[in-house]
Protein backbone atom coordinates (compact mmCIF):
# COMPACT_ATOMS: atom_id res chain seq x y z
CA UNK A 1 0.00 0.00 0.00
CA UNK A 2 1.27 3.45 -0.87
CA UNK A 3 2.38 5.66 1.98
CA UNK A 4 0.45 8.90 2.15
CA UNK A 5 2.53 12.05 2.01
CA UNK A 6 1.09 14.94 3.98
CA UNK A 7 1.16 18.06 1.81
CA UNK A 8 0.56 20.29 4.81
CA UNK A 9 -2.74 21.58 3.50
CA UNK A 10 -4.69 19.77 6.21
CA UNK A 11 -5.81 21.88 9.16
CA UNK A 12 -6.56 20.07 12.42
CA UNK A 13 -10.23 20.28 13.40
CA UNK A 14 -11.97 19.95 16.76
CA UNK A 15 -12.52 16.26 16.08
CA UNK A 16 -8.82 15.77 15.39
CA UNK A 17 -7.98 17.53 18.66
CA UNK A 18 -10.48 15.31 20.46
CA UNK A 19 -8.93 12.18 18.99
CA UNK A 20 -5.45 13.49 19.84
CA UNK A 21 -6.62 13.76 23.42
CA UNK A 22 -8.25 10.35 23.80
CA UNK A 23 -5.75 8.27 21.77
CA UNK A 24 -2.14 7.65 22.82
CA UNK A 25 0.36 10.04 21.30
CA UNK A 26 2.68 7.22 20.17
CA UNK A 27 -0.08 5.84 17.97
CA UNK A 28 0.18 8.67 15.41
CA UNK A 29 -3.38 7.90 14.42
CA UNK A 30 -3.64 10.61 11.77
CA UNK A 31 -0.63 9.34 9.84
CA UNK A 32 -1.91 5.77 10.11
CA UNK A 33 -5.39 6.73 8.88
CA UNK A 34 -3.93 8.63 5.92
CA UNK A 35 -1.58 5.76 5.05
CA UNK A 36 -4.14 2.97 5.43
CA UNK A 37 -7.57 4.66 5.05
CA UNK A 38 -9.87 1.69 4.55
CA UNK A 39 -8.31 -0.66 7.14
CA UNK A 40 -8.29 2.23 9.64
CA UNK A 41 -11.98 2.93 9.07
CA UNK A 42 -12.78 -0.79 9.33
CA UNK A 43 -10.79 -1.02 12.55
CA UNK A 44 -12.63 1.98 13.98
CA UNK A 45 -15.98 0.43 13.06
CA UNK A 46 -15.01 -2.87 14.71
CA UNK A 47 -13.81 -1.01 17.80
CA UNK A 48 -17.06 0.93 17.96
CA UNK A 49 -19.05 -2.25 17.53
CA UNK A 50 -17.19 -4.00 20.36
CA UNK A 51 -17.59 -0.96 22.58
CA UNK A 52 -21.31 -0.79 21.80
CA UNK A 53 -21.88 -4.47 22.45
CA UNK A 54 -19.92 -4.52 25.72
CA UNK A 55 -20.51 -1.08 27.31
CA UNK A 56 -23.17 0.44 25.02
CA UNK A 57 -25.98 1.13 27.52
CA UNK A 58 -23.57 2.50 30.15
CA UNK A 59 -21.98 4.89 27.67
CA UNK A 60 -25.38 6.02 26.37
CA UNK A 61 -26.70 6.70 29.87
CA UNK A 62 -23.51 8.54 30.84
CA UNK A 63 -23.77 10.69 27.70
CA UNK A 64 -27.44 11.35 28.37
CA UNK A 65 -26.65 12.37 31.95
CA UNK A 66 -23.82 14.67 30.81
CA UNK A 67 -25.99 16.32 28.17
CA UNK A 68 -28.90 16.68 30.62
CA UNK A 69 -26.59 18.28 33.20
CA UNK A 70 -25.18 20.69 30.61
CA UNK A 71 -28.67 21.66 29.45
CA UNK A 72 -29.96 22.19 32.98
CA UNK A 73 -26.85 24.25 33.83
CA UNK A 74 -27.35 26.46 30.81
CA UNK A 75 -31.06 26.83 31.57
CA UNK A 76 -30.25 27.76 35.18
CA UNK A 77 -27.72 30.33 33.98
CA UNK A 78 -30.24 31.87 31.60
CA UNK A 79 -32.97 31.93 34.26
CA UNK A 80 -30.51 33.35 36.82
CA UNK A 81 -29.52 36.14 34.46
CA UNK A 82 -33.18 36.92 33.86
CA UNK A 83 -33.89 36.98 37.59
CA UNK A 84 -31.05 39.47 38.14
CA UNK B 1 -68.24 -108.11 -53.91
CA UNK B 2 -64.64 -108.73 -53.07
CA UNK B 3 -63.68 -106.09 -55.60
CA UNK B 4 -65.95 -103.56 -53.89
CA UNK B 5 -64.45 -104.41 -50.54
CA UNK B 6 -60.89 -103.91 -51.93
CA UNK B 7 -61.79 -100.53 -53.51
CA UNK B 8 -63.35 -98.92 -50.44
CA UNK B 9 -60.22 -98.71 -48.32
CA UNK B 10 -58.30 -97.19 -51.24
CA UNK B 11 -60.94 -94.49 -51.78
CA UNK B 12 -61.07 -93.79 -48.04
CA UNK B 13 -57.34 -93.42 -47.95
CA UNK B 14 -57.43 -91.18 -51.00
CA UNK B 15 -60.11 -89.02 -49.42
CA UNK B 16 -58.18 -88.85 -46.15
CA UNK B 17 -55.01 -87.91 -48.04
CA UNK B 18 -56.83 -85.19 -49.93
CA UNK B 19 -58.40 -83.88 -46.77
CA UNK B 20 -55.02 -83.94 -45.06
CA UNK B 21 -53.49 -82.11 -47.97
CA UNK B 22 -56.28 -79.56 -47.77
CA UNK B 23 -55.69 -79.06 -44.08
CA UNK B 24 -51.94 -78.77 -44.59
CA UNK B 25 -52.45 -76.28 -47.41
CA UNK B 26 -54.88 -74.27 -45.32
CA UNK B 27 -52.47 -74.36 -42.39
CA UNK B 28 -49.62 -73.29 -44.65
CA UNK B 29 -51.69 -70.41 -46.05
CA UNK B 30 -52.72 -69.37 -42.59
CA UNK B 31 -49.13 -69.53 -41.39
CA UNK B 32 -48.04 -67.44 -44.38
CA UNK B 33 -50.74 -64.86 -43.65
CA UNK B 34 -49.87 -64.72 -39.97
CA UNK B 35 -46.20 -64.50 -40.73
CA UNK B 36 -46.82 -61.70 -43.25
CA UNK B 37 -49.00 -59.95 -40.73
CA UNK B 38 -46.30 -60.20 -38.05
CA UNK B 39 -43.72 -58.99 -40.55
CA UNK B 40 -45.89 -55.99 -41.48
CA UNK B 41 -46.49 -55.13 -37.87
CA UNK B 42 -42.80 -55.45 -37.08
CA UNK B 43 -41.96 -53.12 -39.95
CA UNK B 44 -44.59 -50.62 -38.85
CA UNK B 45 -43.37 -50.70 -35.25
CA UNK B 46 -39.75 -50.40 -36.27
CA UNK B 47 -40.65 -47.49 -38.54
CA UNK B 48 -42.50 -45.82 -35.65
CA UNK B 49 -39.55 -46.41 -33.34
CA UNK B 50 -37.13 -45.00 -35.94
CA UNK B 51 -39.28 -41.90 -36.40
CA UNK B 52 -39.65 -41.47 -32.62
CA UNK B 53 -35.89 -41.79 -32.16
CA UNK B 54 -35.28 -39.28 -34.92
CA UNK B 55 -37.77 -36.87 -33.41
CA UNK B 56 -36.24 -37.32 -29.92
CA UNK B 57 -32.76 -36.82 -31.32
CA UNK B 58 -33.89 -33.66 -33.11
CA UNK B 59 -35.55 -32.34 -29.93
CA UNK B 60 -32.47 -33.09 -27.87
CA UNK B 61 -30.24 -31.35 -30.42
CA UNK B 62 -32.55 -28.33 -30.45
CA UNK B 63 -32.70 -28.25 -26.62
CA UNK B 64 -28.94 -28.47 -26.38
CA UNK B 65 -28.59 -25.66 -28.91
CA UNK B 66 -31.04 -23.49 -26.96
CA UNK B 67 -29.31 -24.29 -23.67
CA UNK B 68 -25.94 -23.37 -25.20
CA UNK B 69 -27.33 -20.06 -26.48
CA UNK B 70 -28.98 -19.34 -23.12
CA UNK B 71 -25.79 -20.19 -21.25
CA UNK B 72 -23.83 -17.88 -23.52
CA UNK B 73 -26.28 -15.03 -22.91
CA UNK B 74 -26.28 -15.58 -19.14
CA UNK B 75 -22.49 -15.85 -19.02
CA UNK B 76 -22.12 -12.67 -21.05
CA UNK B 77 -24.63 -10.84 -18.84
CA UNK B 78 -22.90 -12.05 -15.66
CA UNK B 79 -19.53 -10.98 -17.05
CA UNK B 80 -20.86 -7.50 -17.85
CA UNK B 81 -22.49 -7.20 -14.45
CA UNK B 82 -19.32 -8.35 -12.70
CA UNK B 83 -17.30 -5.77 -14.62
CA UNK B 84 -19.80 -3.04 -13.72
CA UNK B 85 -19.82 -4.02 -10.05
CA UNK B 86 -16.02 -4.15 -9.99
CA UNK B 87 -15.75 -0.72 -11.59
CA UNK B 88 -18.40 0.71 -9.26
CA UNK B 89 -16.81 -0.78 -6.15
CA UNK B 90 -13.41 0.52 -7.26
CA UNK B 91 -14.93 3.95 -7.73
CA UNK B 92 -16.58 3.86 -4.28
CA UNK B 93 -13.35 2.63 -2.71
CA UNK B 94 -11.41 5.49 -4.34
CA UNK B 95 -14.00 8.05 -3.18
CA UNK B 96 -13.96 6.70 0.37
CA UNK B 97 -10.18 6.68 0.41
CA UNK B 98 -10.04 10.29 -0.71
CA UNK B 99 -12.65 11.32 1.83
CA UNK B 100 -10.85 9.51 4.65
CA UNK B 101 -7.51 11.10 3.70
CA UNK B 102 -9.13 14.52 3.57
CA UNK B 103 -11.06 14.05 6.83
CA UNK B 104 -9.26 11.42 8.93
CA UNK B 105 -10.71 12.32 12.33
CA UNK B 106 -14.28 12.67 11.12
CA UNK B 107 -14.08 9.41 9.18
CA UNK B 108 -12.75 7.48 12.15
CA UNK B 109 -15.42 8.93 14.43
CA UNK B 110 -18.23 8.24 11.95
CA UNK B 111 -17.05 4.63 11.49
CA UNK B 112 -16.72 4.13 15.23
CA UNK B 113 -20.16 5.71 15.79
CA UNK B 114 -21.82 3.49 13.22
CA UNK B 115 -20.09 0.45 14.72
CA UNK B 116 -21.16 1.56 18.20
CA UNK B 117 -24.81 1.91 17.14
CA UNK B 118 -24.78 -1.49 15.45
CA UNK B 119 -23.22 -3.03 18.55
CA UNK B 120 -25.83 -1.36 20.73
CA UNK B 121 -28.65 -2.69 18.55
CA UNK B 122 -27.16 -6.19 18.53
CA UNK B 123 -26.83 -6.12 22.30
CA UNK B 124 -30.40 -4.86 22.70
CA UNK B 125 -31.69 -7.61 20.41
CA UNK B 126 -29.74 -10.20 22.35
CA UNK B 127 -31.10 -8.89 25.68
CA UNK B 128 -34.67 -9.06 24.34
CA UNK B 129 -34.12 -12.63 23.19
CA UNK B 130 -32.94 -13.59 26.68
CA UNK B 131 -36.10 -12.09 28.22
Amino acid sequence: MEDFVDDGAHRPSTIDDFLDEILPEELEWERMVRSYPLPAVALAAVGGFLLGISHGPGIVSALSGYIGAQVSRNVSQVLGQDAE
Amino acid sequence: MADTIEKEPTEGAETAREEAEGVVTAARDRFKRVSQDVKDRYERVSEDVRRGAERASHEIRRGAEQARERYGEVAESARERYTQVREKSGEISRDVTHYVRDNPGRSVLIAAGVGFLVGLLVRRGRDEDEI
